[in-house]
């Protein structure tokens, strides 16, 4: 048999691509992002039971299964306009906290942390997860990998499998959690809770006493002035199974207020020619390319839209670390794009805190954990907030629940615009008369990275994650330098 | 003959990796598929999913070597030839990506640097795909032709480790 060697510069098609182009004084004119689509998701899903769906669409991607699939789940909730049972819906919530202490784990240690504990213009065989732990220590390491894995199991336990979830149901779960199953997960969140704290400290020691990172995350580098979209509860604390969506502007006004099903009126996706993914926008303000500032209709998704657009949190920890976040960071809202990362953390610590207050919830192993669904199925909205930001399922349904249409709107989609905006900032600030090295590009990737973009499918192929791949290109277009990672 | 029991003792994991409903991309989880329906032995185990980084580690720790087969897509050979990964190629890809999680030679560094039991040889299998960004069940007419060869392959190699590996329901002998 053939053997084959895999080098880091080996061209593997289908990665994402970040296009620099420089004027003649070698000074940055505009950049693009472009990342690949999966395609042909909505005729795969046509004239299949619409029931089907919460089990299909985990299969997206393995990034992201949990929210895909609760998301899926509230939709065809819509479809058969049937309100789950109060179990049914703490049990899908635990779900989907747990999920997000995961993926924010994950997404914090592998990809956050090598720039600001190993440094941004360290040596990229350093700046890894192996660099992190070799600077925090092993005993540190070990907790991530405890704690992630304990987070994972939860998801399993409710779930019926790691990944790939099949227990949502219309009207409920298709199965409840017995107090032996309750325990357990009481056991796992309380070590959570303390890893989150951990966490949480470990960026306040290393980053925030730090002033020179202090200084990069507020410097105008990393800074764009957007919108902010993020699901709020009545009192409009952060929350991400179920609430209202809110919108704040570029001051952090209230913008808008909006139920899942009104989402249409609201938001709108421009085509642009030279991408696959669709850039969504305001739509009462019209597409007006990618604008900055009040009027401008761009909005931003994910941990720093959340916490903008929220008023406080529901759990003491992390509304003492909400406080914290915003008298650092000069108030609301926060438009420093590398601020993500530290968001991120507050709701991991958030996310830890509702894991135990669920799992101790009397309800919570009820035995009454679905109502029978017994409407003729027709549309329906279903909203989550996933680890990277809002999502969005809608589902329409001929009389027999079988799918028509299908639209979704995922994390990475909202953030299109403002992934592209704060590229080419990074890329203007950073990039002049033409210098370029690894270093620097690296700190333009950071504003990419912030955002924790899943791109989708690349990540289970061989060798195991989607390399992006920077171009150079000169005044007349030619293409002058090109690094991959 | 019998094997030494250190040799026997040793646990090897095969895992296809996929995703079932994007197209050329679920040939590594069709191929376990069905090599488990076609060998047992008490010390194989066989996975397929749709994972990365952390949660393959998960999968990979408490075990001594391990299968993996794939699809890989690097428009250099032929739609449907099956390839071994060298064991450098794995190593080079030890760095920072820019998507979520972290790669598979990291997610191994990680387990080794924390102690953990992680496989000391590792073999993978892949085959050049077509397409893995449309969602449709089934693979291409080359890739399917593949399937064969890669559960070949992954017999043979299983064979030579256990000597005793039984073969279900009087499927065709691979050697």
């Amino acid at each position: 048999m053939k053997k084959i060697s895999i080098d880091p510069i080996t061209r593997l098609e289908g990665h994402g691509k970040i296009d620099i182009f420089l004027n003649d004084q070698g000074d940055v004119a505009n950049a693009y992002l472009q990342v690949p689509e999966l395609r042909g998701f909505e005729k795969f899903c046509e004239g299949r039971p619409a029931e089907e769906l919460p089990r299909i669409v985990p299969r997206i991607c393995g990034v992201c299964p949990v929210s895909h699939h609760l998301a899926s789940t509230k939709a065809v909730d819509g479809v058969w306009q049937v309100e789950p049972t109060p179990t049914a819906k703490k049990l899908r919530e635990l779900m989907l906290s747990a999920h997000i202490v995961h993926s924010h784990t994950a997404h914090f240690y592998a990809l956050a942390a090598p720039d600001f504990v190993v440094g941004p213009d360290a040596k990229p065989e350093e700046r890894n997860i192996l660099g992190v732990v070799a600077k925090v220590g092993l005993e540190a390491g070990k907790e991530v990998i405890k704690n992630r894995g304990y987070a994972q199991s939860i998801q399993a336990i409710l779930g019926g499998k790691a990944t790939h979830q099949v227990n949502g149901l219309p009207g409920g779960v298709s199965k409840g959690l017995t107090e032996e199953e309750r325990k357990e997960i009481e056991e796992k969140a309380i070590s959570i809770v303390e890893f989150a704290k951990f966490s949480l400290k470990l960026f306040e020691d290393i980053v925030l006493k730090n002033k020179a990172y202090v200084d990069l995350i507020l410097g105008d580098v990393y800074k764009i002035n957007t919108y902010f979209m993020g699901m709020v509860d009545e009192q409009n604390r952060a929350t991400f199974y179920d609430g209202k969506v809110r919108v704040v502007d570029p001051e952090g006004k209230e913008y808008a207020k909006f139920a899942p099903a009104d989402y249409l009126d609201y938001v709108a996706e421009q085509v642009e020619p030279w991408t696959y993914l669709k850039f969504p926008y305001l739509k009462k303000m019209g597409w007006s390319g990618m604008k900055e500032g009040v009027g401008g209709g761009i909005y931003r998704v994910g941990p720093l839209a959340r916490l903008n657009v929220s008023d406080g949190m529901a759990t003491p920890l992390a509304q003492e670390a909400y406080e914290k976040f915003f008298a650092t960071l000069g108030g609301k809202p926060v438009q420093a794009t590398l601020a993500y990362h530290w968001a991120r953390l507050i709701e991991l610590i958030y996310n830890a805190e509702r894991l135990l207050e669920l799992a101790r919830d009397e309800e919570i192993t009820g035995p009454d954990i679905r109502r029978i669904p017994d409407k003729t199925p027709s549309e329906g909205v279903g909203i989550v907030e996933a680890p990277r930001g809002t999502l969005i399922h809608h589902y329409r349904t001929d009389e027999q629940g079988l799918v028509q249409k299908v639209n979704l709107i995922v994390s990475t989609g909202h953030n299109n615009s403002a992934m592209n905006m704060s590229v080419k900032r990074a890329a203007q600030g950073l990039i002049k008369k033409g210098k370029v090295n690894q270093g620097l590009l690296n700190m333009v990737e950071m504003a990419f990275r912030a955002y924790d973009p899943c791109l989708a499918c690349a990540t289970h192929s061989l060798p195991g994650q989607m390399p992006l791949e920077i171009r150079i290109f000169d005044e007349e277009g030619q293409l002058c330098h090109s690094l991959r990672q | 003959m019998s094997q030494p029991a250190a040799v026997m003792a040793q646990k090897t994991i095969v895992i296809g990796l996929g995703n079932p409903i994007l197209a050329d991309d679920g040939v590594g989880i069709v191929t376990v598929e069905r090599i488990a329906q076609q060998v047992e032995h008490p010390l194989v185990d066989f996975q397929w999913c749709s994972l990365a980084g952390f949660e393959l580690l998960d999968l990979l720790v408490g075990y001594d070597k391990a299968i993996i087969v794939d699809s890989i897509k690097t428009g250099k050979y032929p739609v449907g030839q099956v390839m071994e990964l060298e064991a450098d190629s794995l190593m080079s890809t030890v760095r920072l990506a820019s998507v979520h999680d972290i790669n598979l030679a990291t997610a191994l560094e990680l387990g080794r640097m924390l102690a953990l039991p992680v496989p000391a040889e590792i073999t993978i299998y892949v085959v050049e795909v077509a397409d893995n960004t449309t969602f449709r069940e089934g693979c291409c007419r080359e890739v399917a032709a593949a399937v064969p060869l890669l559960e070949k392959a992954v017999i043979n190699l299983l064979t030579e480790r256990y000597e005793d590996l039984s073969v279900k329901g009087g499927v065709a002998h691979h050697a």
